[in-house]
């Protein structure tokens, strides 16, 4: 981990908005993708949809405090942001035309 | 950023608890009140204090009740604007509802209709409510208000925001800072196990509240983290809202084929046609109950496309008994009264999510658990708070510098004593006002309000003393005031209603008996708390400086 | 009436067991035993009696109610119990002198 030398205001802000939008993008992507996997899986909706919805605090949880804790505020975006993207649109095209 | 992880838990626990830590005692100070909702609305209504009921008869109460129900204006006004044209005289029924628990003596009836010719939404609809004594039908004045279920209830989990659910995700982002909180707290804490039972009365004021944030935060963890993941389970559907959107096409053709397979028409044929005994169809769905072992009340009735050949009527089974809520669902054809499908028993999925729902909405009798609730919420309020106090304490010295200080401690009195205020002034306010009053609930709230902003204002003008002394006056003076108030509401229901802890307790009412003397503990307890404050702040005023103090007695002499 | 006396003996070995767990912690064991210098010998037997107590405490529960529900009075319990315990040791400690053998 970074020295605390690099704790500028920006640096914080970036980190917070990581935490707070970033893991609501990932969890948006989760569950979104999850339910149409569950689909896949032969589960049905309201149960993929419950099962997701379970999860999905827990992974927020655990997003929220890793966009704290990784060193590399880029990853945390990239991995977030991007991620969650991926996913989301993934999960949209495969409940849609798959 | 952070040299290690403990620090960056730190930061996190500190910052986004501090932040949120007046908005999460607010939630979880309501929450705990929310436990007994229905009791307070009993309280604040004396005309509905009478025992709990059963879903009425149809034929003799509910058929009428159910037509003579109306859109709710404001839904019907804002629809008007979404469609092309006029909308009809009467709009065509969904299905109208009821509901109830084993603490309701009244009856809750709601209805959906729908809006035709939006070019938008092909199922725009919109609803309607009332709550009706079911022992006649007769409708209960919209004016009232249900202080308990209607105010206090959806204050802790909507903070009454309502535009674009704004309240709903404030809360729910509260909620997850909770759990960021509680994982964080369990990082940080060096004796998680070892201090488990530790509270050290006679050290130090910074050491004991922390570890009375400690033992609070820890005793009642699994409280804390399950009303906090569930209240967002709750709602989930608000905060992640992907089968209305991205998924909305597969989620749909679920709904139909789920409502083909069971045979239950997803809408109605538009041809009119008689309605078989819904009577009937209750007492067989009991009758079916009673067979599975598992006998009990309707909490819940769904007549679905009524006066239609697709009706039907859905009967599901109070959870009184367990944690989850209705459920086991009986289908009849509303035409014919035949029996059309009986919900399957839950998929392992379908099981946890009920009790975990189930475990935070709380539809089971069983009283000794509903107090142990109120104590976690408690519990949790001193937890938050503490750890708030704690914060103030470790930086009095960097705070005192700035205009810091003297907010901070205003913020806490008015999240603490001002909350508390105001929801004894509320409970004055329904007494003092007449029961005919027009408009009463909004006075009612607009008294609620305006005494919480009073005594923001009193912490602000007094936190002026924090310059001399450690403690601010408000503090005592708002719990004095608390006292008082919570007293004068006991003899105010006496007075208006008759009803005073003699009456009450002899017959026994528990609801009234149990609000009142809840009642006069807070008020004795305030009482003592004040006093003892009181006290702390005059010795303060004269132990604190001495130097002062010489100054003044030489400047005298 | 029966399920209430369940559930009160429920509390009961509720508070039981979280007394003996507070004795496996020195602080509390020499606060308690009154042994200053000893080293704390025994809390293995107090983690068992205290471990059977929440267990029995756990089987009364599922006695009295649904077991849906009886999982949650029984945690609950245990915190009423946890900050009980607490309180007491650090007000009355002397109440709990009953549980050192």
């Amino acid at each position: 981990m970074a020295s605390s030398k690099e704790l500028s205001v920006l640096h914080l802000l970036s980190r917070i908005s990581a935490g707070i939008a970033g893991a609501y993008c990932f969890v948006f992507g989760v569950t979104t993708l999850g339910i149409t996997l569950g689909l896949g899986l032969g589960m049905s909706y309201t149960d993929a949809q419950t099962l997701m919805y379970l999860l999905a605090f827990l992974i927020y949880t655990t997003a929220f405090c890793w966009a704290f804790i990784h060193r590399s505020l880029l990853t945390i975006w990239l991995f977030l942001i991007g991620g969650g993207g991926v996913m989301t649109a993934l999960g949209w095209w495969l409940g849609n035309h798959a | 950023m952070f040299n290690s992880l403990r620090q960056a838990m730190a930061w996190l626990h500190t910052w986004f608890g501090l932040v949120l830590g007046y908005l999460l005692v607010v939630i979880f100070f309501f929450g705990s009140l929310s436990v007994f909702d229905r009791e307070i609305d009993r309280w604040v209504l004396p005309e509905t204090r009478f025992e709990p009921q059963v879903i009425p008869s149809y034929s003799e109460i509910l058929e009428d009740a159910f037509s003579k129900l109306t859109p709710d204006p404001d839904e019907l006004a804002e629809a008007r604007t979404r469609v092309e044209g006029e909308l009809p005289e009467n709009l065509r029924v969904l299905f109208w509802g009821a509901y109830t628990t084993h603490r309701d003596p009244t009856l809750s009836i709601f209805a959906e209709y729908a809006i035709p010719n939006n070019p938008d939404d092909p199922y725009d609809h919109i609803h309607g409510h009332a709550t009706i004594d079911p022992r006649n039908g007769k409708v209960l004045s919209e004016d009232h208000l249900n202080i308990g279920s209607e105010f206090f209830y959806p204050l802790h989990y909507s903070l009454h925001l309502h535009w674009k659910n704004l309240g709903y995700f404030i809360v729910g982002f509260a909620a997850l800072m909770m759990l960021v909180a509680l994982v964080s707290g369990v990082v940080i804490h060096r004796h998680l196990f070892k201090e488990l039972f530790t509270f050290r009365r006679d050290k130090h004021y910074q050491r004991r509240v922390l570890d009375l944030h400690n033992l609070t935060g820890v005793a009642a963890l699994p409280f804390h983290f399950f009303f906090a993941l569930t209240g967002l389970i709750v709602f989930a559907y608000i905060y992640l809202p992907v089968s209305e959107t991205l998924l909305a096409k597969p989620a749909f053709e679920y709904a139909m084929q789920e409502a083909e397979e069971k045979g239950l028409p997803f809408e109605a044929a538009g041809i009119p046609a008689a309605t078989a005994s819904v009577d009937e169809m209750m007492a067989e769905a009991k009758r079916i109950w009673a067979l599975r072992d598992a006998a009990g009340e309707v909490g819940f009735l769904l007549v679905n496309h009524p006066g239609d050949q697709n009706s039907y009527v859905s009967v599901f089974r109070a959870g009184t008994d367990t944690v989850s809520l209705v459920g086991q669902g009986i289908h009849f054809d509303g035409h014919t009264g035949e029996l059309l499908y009986e919900d399957p028993v839950h998929t392992a999925i379908a099981g946890l999510n009920e009790f975990l729902i189930g475990l935070h909405l709380q539809h089971f009798e069983h009283w000794p658990l509903r107090w142990l609730y109120v104590f976690g919420g408690l519990i949790g309020c001193v937890c938050i708070a503490t750890g708030f106090l704690f914060f103030v304490q470790k930086r009095k010295r960097e705070l005192k510098s700035k205009f810091g200080l003297r907010s901070v401690d205003a913020f806490a009195v008015t999240t603490i004593t001002g909350m508390l205020l105001a929801t004894v002034a509320i409970l004055v306010a329904n007494r003092l006002l007449p029961a005919d009053t027009a408009g009463k609930g909004s006075w009612e709230i607009a008294v609620f309000c305006l005494t919480w902003l009073l005594s923001m204002a009193h912490a602000f003008w007094r936190s002026a003393a924090l310059k001399k002394q450690a403690l601010s006056p408000a503090w005592h003076e708002q719990s004095f005031a608390i006292a008082a108030l919570a007293l004068s509401a006991v003899l105010l229901n006496w007075i208006s209603t008759g009803d005073h802890l003699l009456v009450t307790l002899a017959e026994p009412y528990w609801p009234v008996a149990s609000f009142d003397l809840v009642l006069m503990v807070v008020s004795l307890l305030s009482f003592i708390i004040a006093r003892r404050l009181h006290r702390k702040v005059t010795v303060a005023l004269v132990g604190a400086q001495p130097e002062e103090r010489k100054r003044e007695e030489v400047s005298r002499a | 009436m029966l399920k209430l006396i369940l559930l009160v003996l429920a509390m009961g070995f509720s508070l039981s067991g979280m007394a003996w767990l507070a004795l496996t912690k020195k602080a509390h064991w020499y606060q308690l035993s009154g042994e200053r210098s000893l080293p704390h010998k025994k809390p293995m037997p107090y983690r068992l009696l205290g471990y059977a107590a929440l267990l029995i405490s756990l089987a009364l529960c599922i006695l009295a109610d649904n077991i849906s529900i009886a999982i949650l009075v029984w945690v609950m319990s245990m915190t009423l119990a946890v900050i009980c315990i607490a309180f007491t040791l650090s007000f009355r400690p002397q109440w709990l002198r009953l549980f050192v053998r």
